[in-house]
């Protein structure tokens, strides 16, 4: 039988605070021995887990797919790399307005999410992705007068105490990742705890409920729409203050299936399954890739380097099979055997309750 | 409903963040190490660029036959360094950690690379990796590195520049020595930064882009292996004035990107110094998969006697079919095509192009290991017998890439012993100042750099002209080495 914990009791608290305690020691531990390399792929991992924590905030939570998300991410890091190299910007100060430009651009590529549904509005932001390096190309070849954009490189200030070499970098991009993640969670999180999220809940489960309850569909959609564009953004301007140099294939379409990838494997309208799905993707990835050639088990045709991408698809077909529901649900099914969370009672029950809640 | 108190809190903290973020501007891009941007840079697409220009042919080259033995295959290539007075030497004054710089280098040497092992791009390029492993084999068995165990460590960054840094990253914190025969322009230069800041040798870049020979003061660390793009157009351009004589007509076809641009722009300079007039430009797109009908026919239409193409991968062969067609129906109208030496192996010259390719103009500085005709040269044999003895079975041609690619980094190592310490800054060194002869280039051909006066190492090119009944390459004209310097 498994344990019963009150919602919010001490034991609760108990939980998410050791919970809290276990991330923050696991990366102070990986800030104090990991490699440059490694820290260089946690950021990198970074970036997708931004960019799916975004997408989860509009498909898992909003119910509306998106295919436009690598658009978004490109059009922020083109926004930092040009405004910092041409204009000599702030690169904080590009990260903002590039949060702001991909807020625009997402509500207005949410406008047709009004009325189209499912597969109609995946193909119109599949477009965006698809237009995405073309216009990159056009700014590189009619602006730039290149074919590359320089990257920020971004050096630590020096306040951090930090120096501008390979190592320091690292940590600082580290950390700098790590807490855009943060505030990218903590958005997600407190959107989705408000009423604001409840009524986001509301349209993706039943939009015409939703409506006669009173959730104003249009705002709500595009408004949606652009804060999930924003926040892909932040992973956009993260890329570039990691990259050397920019290239308009940096975002393909490519990007976004990774997006949604990871999104799906850790666990989608979870809260901490989008990024324990980007994670797990990365490092599986990079792991197969690292050891696919060691393989020698492996018979025939597939004994070879270039069997990464086969063996990466037939794990996680194989996962999927194995955890419908993501990381994170499959972890929280088990988990629930051991112990169960209880609801805190409602503070006013009305009698009306019954029958609207959702 | 947000108690008042959390709602200014929240306001005061986000004009905080706004303040922040607009006081970062004071420090402008002194937060940022921004690469500096170089005039010309590398073509961001395409596998074939790379593999189309290390697929090398030719087909009477008898001459070279029997010049050496196999088993000094090896000594053939005499390292040279220049007079210790005029050599050009490296400052390890900036760099990350200047005494790892300068550290003696014992024992086991790793070279380090990023290439394409998997994904599309590497069914083209697997074999750069199986010939460039061949020959450190070849060079540990033979001892040509006295008291050096020379190992490759090749990582997959599936010929995607986003990846490369963390390959890079890796192998740097792997402790390996050097970095060599990295593939992809775009890929070469997303590392180029930190290659160039850690003080460690980026050698042999598998690319033609000018960018590695052309700031040997900024980047000093950071060395091509093949010839530029823009010296290629140019010697098209003599070739044509050659055959055609003053006032011939060209028409241009090119890809739509850095590499197409590149060339473009050297050969308008070529034909002018030559006295070519070009009548027509088209273009195409680098992700174009469909034939280029429109482009060939508007070509077709000026009639120009002589036509260049800058195709990428299977554009290649797409664009001779189109040429074919366009013949066909414009009577009389037969051009001398030229392509770029990217779409000069055998897979896009004859096996997808039908026929179509037969008297197409294009260029090599190697031997072409499939031509019957070099059977009998003794440094293809050396070649020819490692690969068997291996068992492989990639394309004879770019496995000889990887040879030579290796042949080149192995001559500058040893350079660099014999010089007095094996070190990093003595391996760059050894590379900018040094003079040999690999083994499977063609006779004239030799790996010469010199400081800043020479940032390139092959700068000469055989012009040829494909023959689909014979299978083989024929030589038009003599070698060009006009830009050798």
């Amino acid at each position: 039988m498994p344990v019963a914990i009150k919602e919010n009791s001490a034991q609760h608290w108990g939980l998410r605070v050791l919970g809290v305690a276990a991330i923050v020691f696991v990366a102070y531990y990986l800030y104090l021995t990991a490699k440059p390399s490694t820290l260089g792929s946690i950021t990198d991992a970074t970036i997708i887990a931004i960019a799916a924590v975004a997408l989860n905030l509009l498909l898992g939570f909003n119910g509306q797919i998106s295919i436009g998300h690598s658009a978004f991410a490109g059009l922020a890091s083109f926004t930092a790399g040009y405004t910092v190299s041409a204009w000599d910007w702030g690169p904080y100060k590009a990260l903002l307005v590039g949060i702001v430009l991909c807020f625009l651009l997402g509500v207005l590529v949410g406008l047709p999410a009004l009325r189209l549904k499912g597969p109609y509005l995946a193909l119109v932001t599949l477009a965006v992705a698809f237009v995405w390096p073309t216009i990159a190309a056009q700014f590189l070849d009619k602006t730039v007068e290149d074919t590359k954009l320089p990257g920020l490189r971004l050096s630590p200030p020096s306040w951090t105490g930090l120096k501008g070499n390979r190592e320091d970098r690292a940590i600082y991009l580290y950390w700098l990742g790590l807490v855009l993640l943060l505030i990218a969670y903590v958005a997600v999180r407190n959107l989705r705890k408000s009423r604001v999220g409840r009524s986001l809940v509301a349209v993706r489960d039943n939009e015409t409920a939703a409506a006669v309850m009173g959730v104003n569909l249009r705002v709500t959609k595009t408004i949606t729409f652009g804060i999930s564009a924003g926040i892909a953004g932040m992973a956009g301007w993260l890329f570039s203050a990691k990259a050397s140099t920019m290239f308009e294939t940096d975002f393909l379409i490519l990007e976004s299936i990774i997006f949604l990838l990871a999104l799906f494997l850790g666990g989608a309208a979870t809260l901490t399954g989008p990024i324990v799905g980007a994670f797990f993707y990365f490092f599986l990835d990079k792991y197969v890739k690292d050891h696919a050639e060691d393989w020698t088990f492996l018979p025939g045709p597939l004994k070879s380097p270039a069997v990464a991408p086969f063996l990466l698809a037939v794990l996680v077909i194989a996962f999927v099979f194995v955890a419908p529901f993501g990381l994170v649900g499959y972890v929280k099914a088990q988990a629930r055997r051991l112990v169960v969370v209880t609801p805190r009672p409602l503070r006013q029950v009305a009698a009306a309750d019954t029958t609207t809640t959702t | 409903m947000i108690p008042h108190g959390r709602r200014l809190t929240a306001l005061v903290t986000i004009g905080a963040m706004l303040l922040v973020g607009c006081r970062s501007d004071d420090k402008g891009s002194s937060d940022t190490a921004a690469p500096t941007t170089t005039a010309v840079s590398a073509d961001t697409t395409a596998p074939a660029d790379t593999a189309g220009d290390t697929t090398p042919d030719t087909a009477a080259d008898t001459t070279v036959a029997g010049d050496t033995t196999p088993d000094t295959a090896a000594d053939t290539t005499t390292a040279d360094t220049e007079a210790a007075a005029e050599a050009w030497t490296v400052d390890t004054g900036n760099c990350a950690d200047p005494d790892a710089a300068e550290a003696a280098i014992e024992g086991n040497l790793v070279i380090g690379s990023a290439q394409p092992l998997s994904g599309t791009p590497a069914v083209a390029f697997a074999p750069v990796k199986e010939g460039f492993e061949l020959y450190l084999k070849y060079a540990n068995d033979n001892g040509l590195v006295p008291g050096i165990t020379l190992s490759a460590d090749i990582r997959d960054d599936q010929y995607d520049p986003t990846q490369t840094p963390g390959v890079v990253d890796s192998l740097i914190d792997e402790n390996v020595s050097i970095f060599s025969a990295i593939i992809g322009s775009p890929n070469n230069l997303a590392v180029r930064d930190t290659l160039n800041e850690e003080c460690i040798p980026q050698l042999n870049n598998l690319t033609g882009a000018p960018d590695w020979g052309n700031d040997v003061a900024t980047y000093p660390w950071t060395t091509g292996a093949l010839v530029p793009y823009n010296i290629e157009s140019k010697i098209y351009a003599k070739s044509i004035h050659d055959q055609l004589g003053d006032g011939a007509t060209v028409g241009i076809f090119s890809v739509n990107n850095e590499f197409g641009k590149v060339f473009t722009e050297a050969f308008k300079e070529a034909a002018a110094d030559e006295g070519l007039e070009i009548v027509e430009e088209q273009s195409i797109e680098p992700a174009e998969t469909t034939p280029p009908t429109n482009q060939v026919n508007a070509i077709a239409a000026k009639a120009p006697q002589a036509v260049v193409a800058v195709p990428l991968g299977a554009q290649c062969p797409t664009f001779t079919k189109e040429i074919v067609n366009a013949k066909a129906v414009n009577s009389g109208w037969n051009p001398l095509v030229f392509q770029t030496n990217t779409c000069s192996s055998r897979l896009l010259i004859s096996l997808l192009a039908g026929g179509s390719g037969d008297g197409v103009f294009t260029s090599s500085n190697l031997l072409d290991p499939s031509d019957p005709k070099n059977a009998d040269n003794a440094n293809l044999k050396v070649f020819m017998d490692a690969y068997t003895a291996a068992g492989l079975a990639g394309d004879l041609a770019t496995t000889a890439t990887g040879w030579t690619v290796a042949e080149s980094t192995v001559n500058i190592i040893k350079a660099a012993q014999d010089s007095g310490t094996l070190s990093r800054k003595s391996i760059i060194e050894a590379a900018r100042n040094l003079t040999f002869t690999p083994s499977l280039t063609r006779e004239g051909v030799a790996y010469k750099m010199d400081g800043e006066a020479d940032g390139y190492p092959f700068q000469s090119l055989q012009v040829l002209q494909w023959n689909e009944a014979s299978g083989t390459y024929t030589e038009i004209g003599d070698l060009n080495t006009t830009y050798e310097n």
